[in-house]
């Protein structure tokens, strides 16, 4: 089905593990269309890592001749081992923003402008903001998006400030059946401007599929340039064994 | 959140639903903005019975000024399994909810709580009693610890696509030194899409003890915002 996607993938992005098509819901003329996801997964073997806890979710506001205008928000909480239930809250991902989507000759295009941060939690060790204007399109199974980033922080090392883009690339492989496997890859390259970094991501696992929600059981693998979470960049490389509910339909 | 309100057939992942606020508190730079968010996903349906799990959060931050003149400074999350049946004209619920507050770039005060939680739905009515089977208050910054709490409400809107709605509620909080009282009113119009409602809305809060800080202190708050709840057919 052609459609829009918003590709929302990549490390630190919070909705890395999602894609967001809002012309896969109903039609307009506006309030037409709402999704929503979630996810919790634990690290294995758990260092500084050991849980990773997302959600997100998607409204349209409207939809006329195609054109759909969407807001949408997710965030992502890591929490490290260093407690007594193995759970000690570290850091908190936030984004929010607007994407205008359009369907281009069985493919699909947007452009949008996605607001960042990231926090820490009961500490003070970073602060970012990293906010981009995008654009995007899909090739389905493949998607990809382009990022200008317009507004930084980065308290108190600074390094962020140097972003200045970052190109995403994904595929994913999943069959149209009611239960199975399935693939995902992404591929987020980060421009500074002193060198350019890149972050990998891959994801397999089982989907099962409802009638109001698909449930995933997953295996993740991410290596990361710099999750932000520490002053020092600690490129971690982590395994992830998680549950991931979407509507299945705006968001997959 | 009810997911029998939302009709489906026996079977698993039949329904979920989601909300979202955004509001600011006028005139006050010290709590200037509330955002929140939550979501249910039905599990299982069998025989007009329903297991769900939930979960939302709420971000409390100031307005320093600035260029983003956002500064978060606390959030809270919840989570938790429920079931519900139908009670005659109503709807029970019963299961357990775990919630925390933890700050944002700093370190003042961690709230941790777990508890049953059994209630009805009534039309527009509703009530719940909540049993603290652990708390937790870091680092200690009230000696009486939370073991229950009892809360009921309602909630009123005009039929059709749009209109006016109305909703208030008292809770009530059982410390081993003393009780606790909040209580919440708000009001507002609506809209409704095919997909989605949007509602603007006024809300007045008068809650006994905020956690934001690292003593016990209560607010009186009055917040302008937008919801949003969908699919249409759950809430």
């Amino acid at each position: 089905m052609p459609g829009f996607i918003l590709t929302l993938l990549a490390v630190p992005f919070p909705a890395r593990s999602v894609l967001m098509n809002p012309l896969r819901g109903e039609a307009g003329p506006y309030l037409g269309t709402m999704g929503v996801w979630a996810s919790a997964g634990t690290y294995l073997p758990d260092t500084t890592y050991a849980w990773s806890i997302r959600i997100g979710g998607l409204l349209e506001l409207f939809r006329t001749s195609g054109l759909s205008l969407s807001i949408y928000g997710a965030n992502e909480l890591v929490a490290g081992p260093e407690s007594k239930i193995r759970f000690q809250p570290l850091a908190l991902y936030w984004e929010e923003g607007a994407v205008l989507s359009w369907g281009l000759k069985g493919n699909a295009a947007q452009i949008g402008f996605t607001h960042r941060c990231k926090h820490d939690l009961d500490r003070d060790e970073r602060t970012l903001i990293f906010s981009s204007v995008h654009a995007g399109a899909i090739w389905r199974p493949f998607h990809a998006r382009v990022h200008r980033y317009v507004i930084w922080l980065d308290d108190p090392t600074d390094r962020i400030t140097g972003l200045v883009w970052s190109w995403e690339t994904g595929m994913k492989l999943r069959p149209e059946w009611s239960w199975g496997p399935y693939l995902n890859a992404d591929l987020k390259l980060d421009g500074y401007r002193w060198a350019a970094y890149a972050d990998a991501r891959a994801e397999a696992g089982l989907f099962v599929k409802g009638a109001g929600a698909t449930l995933c059981f997953f295996v993740e693998y991410e290596r990361m340039h710099d999750p932000g979470i520490y002053r020092e960049i600690d490129e971690p490389g982590i395994f992830q064994v998680g549950l991931r509910a979407t509507d299945g339909r705006v968001i997959f | 959140m009810n997911p029998l309100l939302y009709e489906a057939e026996d079977g698993h992942l039949r329904a979920s639903g989601i909300w979202a606020s955004a509001g600011v508190y006028p005139g006050n730079r010290e709590l200037s903005f509330s955002i929140r968010m939550g979501g249910f996903l039905e599990l299982v349906r069998w025989e007009g019975k329903s297991v769900s799990i939930t979960a939302s959060s709420e971000v409390l931050a100031s307005a320093p000024g600035g260029l983003i003149s956002f500064d978060p400074l606390g959030i809270r999350w919840e989570e938790g399994l429920l079931i519900a049946g139908p009670a005659g004209q109503g709807f029970w619920q019963a299961g357990f909810l775990h919630s925390c507050k933890h700050d944002v770039d700093t370190i003042r005060r961690i709230l941790v709580g777990t508890r049953l939680v059994g209630g009805m739905l009534y039309g527009h009515a509703r009530a719940f009693a909540h049993l603290y089977i652990y708390a937790r208050d870091y680092p200690k910054a009230r000696e009486g610890k939370l073991l229950w709490s009892f809360e009921g409400g309602s909630s009123w809107k005009t039929k059709g696509n749009e209109g006016l709605s109305a909703d208030a509620g008292l809770r009530l909080y059982g410390y081993r030194d003393g009780l606790g009282l909040d209580a919440r009113a708000s009001a507002g119009g609506f809209t409704a899409g095919t997909g989605a409602w949007l509602v603007g809305f006024v809300e007045y809060e008068r809650v006994h003890d905020a956690g934001l800080y690292a003593s016990p202190a209560g607010a009186n708050l009055f917040q302008v915002g937008l919801a949003t709840f969908g699919p249409v057919e759950a809430f």
